[in-house]
């Protein structure tokens, strides 16, 4: 075998690996032709490309630009042709070797530049981060995975970058991998790694030992992180199994290690259980239960169409929120751009407002404070009222002595009719009053028609009421004088002067 | 913060609902909405994913009435639960007066409550407020499930873990049934307005 169909060989390994033996015996090789070819400017000026390229080979090894095998290859190629075609004139070689020069030179270029990376490319890996950080889905985890792997294979060649990004990447498919388990400090840390990134990409005269440190603080932390993760995983193995006793470090406890209050220290706790009148058991089959598709059905107005509420008038605080939500999953957009729009819509300086934060100096309200919130929340519907019909009835005619209170309702009126005509014994006798009376009656029956209780009650009004009206007058002035009998006995006691039907029906449950 | 117009005699606080995941926040503000429907006369707005939870926040404004002459209208948040979503979280927090923190009594959700207070405190302090200074109120939820064979914390357990530091009133409660989500309100909007009550009344 000749020296060419060696060189091509060991052109051919190196390919798959490049090792110190390969390119001592190119060397060898290359020089042997040299010493052939001795003479020949063309044939001596294809072999100092390929030693000049040899010992950059050999210098970075595995490590080298992509680009340098292919372009050894293509030199070994046309030397070839140049030596061994016997029919290609001299314009021809000196044609394909100039090419081969070019090639050469382009190389030489793509190795002592810098990276280039451009604001796209940045822009690009801070938008899929970001939208991890919004949403961990299919769609954002599978942008983040396309956009990594491309800056990879870019910056294969550049050591500092290149490791920044295979951190960003590790993390990046960890969160995937975890999704909504992954620690809560993942993605700020996600962040983080790539601001430090971006930071040496847009300080191009940041020195080649600040890169580095700032790259080997983020490896020292990635390796914390990774420390942290098998224990992550140990505790929620043992979940199942862990008992109340298992100790849990309390919430912010890193943040304030004094002051801590044992557990029978702490705050008093509103407990909550049946002695207070709170139903805990399920709801039994006898409850109401909507029918299938009801919820669909009843909303009429359809879903809200989130992104016309952009360009909508802007009418509650809750749509100014949407769209800094909105305007922060655009990517390039920052959470603190958001926020900025936020800010500058609730900051309109307007004629007479304030704005307090809050402190809690542990302050005890004013008791008008807990009088409002009391009458607001109390209002409880009257089915949920366990107060009885008396207490309620005595109630709203209270309530409605307040002029600044709800408006009765007409069952209302008509029980204080009906109440007032009842009231004299005298309405028994009187024919208008007794048609009143049984109208009265029967719009409650009516009214109250779903409530057993209220309607049975009526029923015994309206019975007694016929049977006292069809008492003889003179049992009604009997019980009068009786009354009045023993009225004269007790002089002190205040008289009364009528005894109402009320409390005629009364009297006959107690004697 | 609380903003207050003292022209108009209007104040307006706003009150956010925090906790982990699936943990009620929610159905705390989908009972209030039901229970007080006449008096609250909004509408809730509410933005949900396909399975029902809560996507970007949960909104309800009422009007209480009138304290010492100033209408005091209440704006009570949810934030979105899942991990996932802590940038939403941040955003709901700004210009918070109150916090309703709601933790799931469930034994397999102790340590999300507790992770959960911890960001808590950490996105606050993105808006230079610090938990401890705020007007906190803790309800410990879905505490009807200890009539269920799902193992469930206990009330002095969760104390611990959770307000052992920030000491805050706390409450049992049951949202889905109702049982203290109002006073558990109460003392909120309560705790709130008397710490602006000076600059106030």
């Amino acid at each position: 075998m000749n020296s060419l169909a060696e060189l091509k060989n060991i052109v051919a390994s190196l390919n798959e690996n490049i090792t110190g033996d390969d390119i001592t015996t190119f060397q060898k090789l290359i020089s042997q032709l040299g010493q052939q070819y001795e003479g020949n400017t063309n044939v001596t000026t294809f072999l100092k490309m390929m030693r000049s390229l040899s010992k950059y080979l050999a210098f970075k090894k595995n490590n080298a630009h992509a680009d340098s095998i292919p372009a050894l290859n293509s030199i070994v190629m046309q030397l070839e042709k140049v030596i061994n075609d016997p029919d290609l004139k001299e314009d021809d070689a000196s044609q394909i070797l100039s090419d081969e020069i070019e090639k050469y030179k382009t190389l030489k270029n793509k190795i002592a530049s810098k990276p280039s990376i451009t604001d796209n490319d940045i822009n690009d890996l801070k938008a899929v981060i970001l939208s991890v950080d919004w949403e961990i889905s299919d769609v954002t985890l599978l942008n983040f995975e396309t956009v990594t792997t491309n800056l990879l294979k870019q910056f294969k060649n550049y050591k500092i970058h290149y490791t920044f990004l295979k951190i960003i990447h590790s993390i990046g498919r960890y969160i995937g991998r975890q999704k909504a388990n992954a620690p809560t400090d993942s993605i700020s840390f996600l962040r983080s790694v790539f601001e430090n990134f971006e930071l040496i990409i847009l300080t191009p005269e940041m020195t080649f030992k600040e890169k580095k440190q700032i790259l080997e603080t983020d490896i020292n932390r990635f390796y914390e992180f990774k420390q942290k993760i098998p224990r992550q995983k140990k505790t929620t193995n043992l979940k199942d199994d862990t008992s109340e006793d298992e100790s849990f470090s309390p919430a912010l406890s890193h943040i304030k290690k004094t002051g801590m209050a044992a557990a029978d220290e702490v705050v008093p706790l509103t407990t909550l259980g049946e002695s207070e009148g709170f139903p805990l058991e399920e709801k039994t089959d006898s409850d109401k239960m909507a029918p299938a598709l009801a919820d669909k059905k009843s909303s009429s107005m359809g879903p809200r169409d989130i992104m016309d509420d952009l360009f909508s008038v802007k009418e509650s605080p809750a749509d100014e929120l949407l769209d800094a939500i909105h305007l922060q999953d655009i990517p390039g957009q920052s959470p603190s751009q958001a926020l900025n729009m936020l800010n500058q819509t609730r900051n309109i300086p307007s004629d007479g407002v304030k704005n307090f934060t809050p402190q809690n100096m542990d302050n005890e309200p004013i008791p008008e404070i807990g009088n409002r919130l009391d009458e607001f929340f109390n209002l409880e519907a009257p089915e949920d009222s366990d107060e009885s019909f008396e207490e309620s009835l005595s109630k709203r005619e209270d309530k409605n002595d307040d002029s600044g209170g709800p408006l009765p309702d007409p069952d209302f009126d008509i029980l204080t009719r009906l109440k007032t005509t009842i009231k004299t014994p005298e309405s028994l006798q009187d024919k208008s009053s007794l048609m009143s009376i049984n109208q009265d009656i029967s719009l409650l029956e009516k009214s109250w028609q779903n409530d057993p209780e209220k309607t049975c009650l009526l029923q015994i009004i309206s019975s007694l009421t016929n049977v006292l009206k069809n008492q003889p007058e003179t049992v009604l002035q009997e019980n009068k004088s009786t009354t009045n009998e023993a009225d004269e006995n007790i002089p002190d006691t205040p008289q009364e002067e009528t005894v109402g039907v009320l409390g005629k029906i009364k009297g006959m449950f107690t004697s | 913060m609380a903003l207050i117009n003292v022209k108009t005699k209007e104040v307006q606080i706003k009150i956010v609902y925090y906790g982990p995941g699936r943990g009620g926040k929610t159905t705390n503000l989908e009972y209030i909405n039901e229970k007080y429907r006449d008096q609250i006369k909004t509408e809730m707005v509410s933005l949900k994913t396909q399975d029902d939870r809560t996507l970007f926040f949960d909104f309800l404004p009422f009007d209480v009435g009138q304290i010492k002459g100033f209408d005091i209208t209440i704006q009570l948040y949810t934030v979105p639960g899942q991990v996932k979503y802590n940038a939403t979280r941040r955003l709901v927090l700004r210009g918070v007066d109150g916090i309703v923190f709601v933790a799931d009594v469930q034994k397999e959700q102790r340590k999300k409550n507790i992770d959960s207070l911890n960001q808590l405190y950490e996105n606050l302090e993105t808006y230079n407020l610090d938990l401890f200074n705020m007007p906190v109120v803790m309800q410990y939820n879905k505490i009807d499930l200890k009539r269920s064979d799902i193992p469930i914390l206990s009330s002095k357990t969760m104390q611990k873990d959770l307000n052992s530091l920030l000491q805050a009133p706390a409450f049992e409660a049951s949202a889905l049934k109702g049982g203290n989500v109002i006073p558990t309100l109460k003392k909120s909007i309560s705790m709130t307005l008397a710490s602006i009550q000076d600059q106030l009344f």
